[in-house]
């Protein structure tokens, strides 16, 4: 399992930061307490309309698990939206604006350290994926979300003339 | 004028009714007196007659004159003589003459016969002598004289001019030569159903009056009407009879329900033998006539379900009293009214529905947020107008938020279904106006006994600013991956500047921590779901660079509807210092509202808002009170920048920080108590 996670990871990595290995080996030792699981509110929506997905974080293992998170869930994920040739949405003014904060590295937001996730306990947290990307474009879309090593399975969503 | 003496009718003329016998002489004697007889005898008398006899007519006049002296005088010789004429207009226009002697006995007498020319008057004078048979003396010893106009009547007026059929009364007639000279008698024309007698009469013709009695089937209309003597008939002048006017003394019942039929009786006078019906009023949609007769007409009147009410009016209208059409004078009315109350169909209590249950009347217990949908029944045909809705307390339409706003329903309350909310607690009386197109009116009221949500009171437990390090996950160098944050509140563990590096795990001690406690003893039965909203009312912060100062500010609501759910929750505004950054200020200003919301549905079961889902619930959240607090906090580098950042040597430099106390909401407050914001903050 452990060897599975780290795989996963270095080619997470590979693919997408340079970030290097060595400074991230200690989140990967562990085994994952949660998984990640995305729904998609609607699998078909107007141009303009919000495209809503639920991220659920399930304590999968035997002990409580911290939640701290941002309160906007959008700082606690990275999501990854492709049309079918594959290409990545267009991001929004607003997303640019986060994305250049994050991309300086600072984070203005408020955390909440809220209560630990009990073993089997879901903690959901809402995305309106037309914030952050234009799918005014018709088309279908699939959408991930992605923290730390783990990834939520995708969803696609087709919006529709 | 002289009293009428006697009377007998005589069919006189074709068209004349009859005849008037007022009384006349046209006989004119002289007694003459004793010291006219030239004492021949110790008594002596002597008398002298001039007449136009009764058998004059408008062709021929006859006259006898005539002496008669008494027997002493005849013994002692003497004897009677007459000498007569007859006059044209005038005692000099002499048209004959005749002379009577004695017979022997004392008496003589002188006729005349002449032809007559209708138009004058005529005169028979005499002269009355006594002569001496001895010695042929004649001494007259007196005249007589009569005359007659031989004309027909000639009427200049009569007064009244008209009458009605049924009636009686006088006909006075005003002329010449008005009645026969010679017995008094007049003929009357002919009207049927008429009858006339003699009333009064002046002597000298020129006025007479009649009493008439008009039958109600008389003819009616303008009539001719003449008098007629034995010189012929007089111009026609017109009488005319009308029609009684009609009287409606009474209509019964003279209260009729509107939405029904009713049998009317229709009493008076004047309506003829064929009367018509007219009916008019709010809402009289029909009438018949069943039976109609001069003093009654029967039918049924029929008054729509909208009438308004009010009065009607009942009119009959006269045919005449033989069906051939109304006869009186110009302008006059042909019918007569009366007039009947229609009452309206009264409006019903409405039934004010809820949960399929007429509660008009009743007390019904419900809770804050919940749903009222209510609807009303009212048993009527009529279209409902003016509906209106009379709700205590605070009610509102619906409660609607989202990330981009949050807003208050008004409810409607001018159609005959509304639904709302109460926000707070209390006994609430509903009431339900409305009016019927006929414009009655009425009203239902509902009493609804609001529970009101769990009482609660929220502590907040604040902590302060700090300069907390983490570790990022998400730093490039191992050895040197702590990071400084201008947080409120004291925080530790993994931070992930970059999400997509590893999950953050911080712990710590929370800026502030909202803790609320309920009242379980208050609560209404409902457990509800509770709601934490956070608006942000200044959210300034501001850096300062190589390139210079900068500042963002925003306010709106908190990342997301609702921030939480459940009794707690809390809040640590975090923001981590680079080392490009020299110094870094945050001014923070939020309100924490407290929600509830009962969670019911229309059936089963319904899940309130959380910050992934909406709500599923026909209840709204209703708000229990709120909380105000901020912090400032200023950090200061105290390094190089080529030192990097997570260093150390960032130092709070001022800070501060403030809670109030929980505030309940109240009807009283800006939106009834509800958060209410047009957009989510951006610059946190």
């Amino acid at each position: 399992m452990r060897k599975r996670a780290a795989s996963v990871f270095l080619s997470l990595v590979l693919g997408t930061t340079a970030i290097s290995a060595q400074s991230v080996q200690s989140s990967l030792v562990e085994e994952p307490t949660v998984s990640l699981t995305m729904v998609a509110v609607r699998d078909t929506v107007k141009p303009g309309s919000p495209v809503v997905v639920r991220v659920m974080t399930k304590n999968i293992s035997n002990k409580p698990v911290n939640r701290s998170h941002f309160r906007d869930a959008i700082y606690n994920f990275v999501i990854f939206v492709k049309d079918t040739a594959g290409n990545p949405a267009p991001e929004t003014e607003e997303f640019q604006r986060i994305n250049k904060l994050r991309k300086q590295g600072e984070v203005s937001a408020s955390i909440v350290l809220g209560h630990p996730l009990k073993p089997g306990e879901t903690a959901e947290e809402s995305i309106d994926i037309a914030e952050y990307y234009d799918l005014t474009r018709p088309g279908q879309y699939t959408i991930q979300a992605q923290q730390g090593p783990l990834k939520t399975n995708i969803v696609t969503v087709t919006v529709t003339p | 004028m002289r009293v009428l003496y006697s009377l007998r009718l005589v069919l006189f003329l074709a068209g004349v009714a009859l005849v008037l016998l007022v009384g006349s002489d046209h006989t004119s004697g002289q007694d003459i007196a004793d010291d006219e007889c030239f004492d021949f005898a110790s008594s002596c008398d002597v008398e002298g007659v001039s007449a136009i006899l009764a058998s004059t007519d408008s062709s021929e006049i006859d006259t006898f004159s005539s002496t008669s002296i008494t027997l002493d005088l005849v013994d002692n010789a003497f004897g009677a003589d007459v000498v007569t004429g007859l006059f044209l207009d005038d005692f000099n226009n002499q048209i004959d003459s005749n002379e009577g002697f004695d017979d022997g006995s004392g008496f003589a007498e002188a006729d005349m016969s002449d032809g007559i020319d209708l138009g004058h008057a005529y005169a028979v004078a005499s002269d009355h002598h006594v002569i001496d048979l001895l010695s042929g003396d004649d001494v007259l010893v007196g005249s007589t004289a009569v005359a007659v106009d031989a004309a027909a009547p000639d009427i200049t007026s009569i007064t009244p001019v008209l009458a009605k059929v049924g009636t009686s009364g006088q006909l006075t007639v005003n002329g010449f030569d008005l009645f026969d000279q010679f017995d008094g008698s007049v003929g009357v024309s002919q009207i049927p159903g008429v009858t006339w007698s003699p009333a009064s009469a002046s002597s000298d013709g020129t006025q007479i009056v009649l009493n008439y009695t008009i039958a109600t089937n008389a003819a009616t209309g303008d009539q001719n009407f003449f008098l007629a003597t034995r010189f012929g008939q007089s111009n026609v002048v017109t009488f005319s009879i009308d029609d009684q006017t009609p009287v409606v003394s009474s209509v019964q019942p003279d209260q009729w329900q509107a939405g029904a039929d009713t049998s009317i009786t229709v009493s008076g006078t004047g309506f003829g033998a064929c009367p018509t019906l007219q009916i008019s009023g709010p809402g009289v949609s029909g009438f018949t006539k069943t039976s109609g007769s001069p003093t009654q007409v029967q039918g049924t009147v029929t008054v729509d379900a909208s009438s308004t009410g009010g009065q009607a009016t009942v009119t009959v209208t006269s045919d005449g009293d033989t069906c051939s059409g109304f006869h009186g004078p110009p302008g006059g009315p042909n019918n007569g009214s009366n007039t009947a109350e229609i009452q309206a169909e009264p409006a019903p209590i409405p039934n004010i529905m809820f949960q399929g249950q007429n509660v008009t009347g009743q007390t019904v217990n419900v809770v804050v947020g919940q749903q009222i949908p209510l609807t009303v029944q009212i048993n009527s045909s009529l279209s409902v107008t003016q509906p209106s809705w009379t709700v205590s307390g605070t009610a509102i339409g619906g409660y609607t938020a989202s990330k981009s706003s949050a807003s208050i329903a008004t409810p409607t309350f001018n159609q005959t279904s509304t639904t709302f909310y109460w926000v707070y607690s209390g006994s609430q009386p509903v009431t339900f106006k409305y009016c019927l197109s006929n414009n009655q009116c009425n009203q239902g009221t509902a009493t609804f006994t609001v529970a009101g949500p769990p009482a609660v009171s929220v502590n907040p437990t604040v902590d302060d600013v700090t300069i907390s390090t983490v570790t990022d996950c998400a730093a490039s160098d191992p050895n040197n991956n702590q990071v400084q944050l201008l947080a409120f509140g004291h925080l530790t563990g993994t931070y992930s500047s970059q999400p997509l590096i590893c999950r953050q795990n911080l712990s710590g001690t929370p800026g502030i921590q909202f803790d609320a406690t309920v009242n379980q003893s208050s609560t209404s039965g409902t457990q509800g779901t509770f709601l934490w909203v956070q608006l942000i009312s200044n959210d300034s912060l501001s850096k300062l660079t190589q390139t210079g100062p900068s500042t963002c500010s925003g306010s709106g609501l908190d990342t997301q509807y609702p921030a939480d759910n459940g009794l707690s929750t809390d809040d640590s505004p975090s923001n981590n210092m680079l080392a490009t950054q020299s110094e870094k200020a945050r001014n923070f200003s939020a309100t924490m509202y407290l929600m509830w919301d009962p969670t019911l549905t229309g059936s089963g079961s319904c899940k309130a808002a959380t910050p992934s889902n909406a709500s599923t619930c026909t209840s709204i959240p209703v708000p229990l009170g709120f909380i105000k607090w901020g912090f400032t906090g200023d950090a200061i580098s105290t390094l190089d920048a080529s030192q990097g950042a997570g260093s150390g040597g960032w130092q709070l430099a001022c800070h501060n920080k403030n809670a109030g106390s929980f505030t309940p909401s109240s009807a009283s407050q800006n939106s009834n108590g509800y958060p209410i914001w047009s957009g989510a903050a951006t610059c946190n």
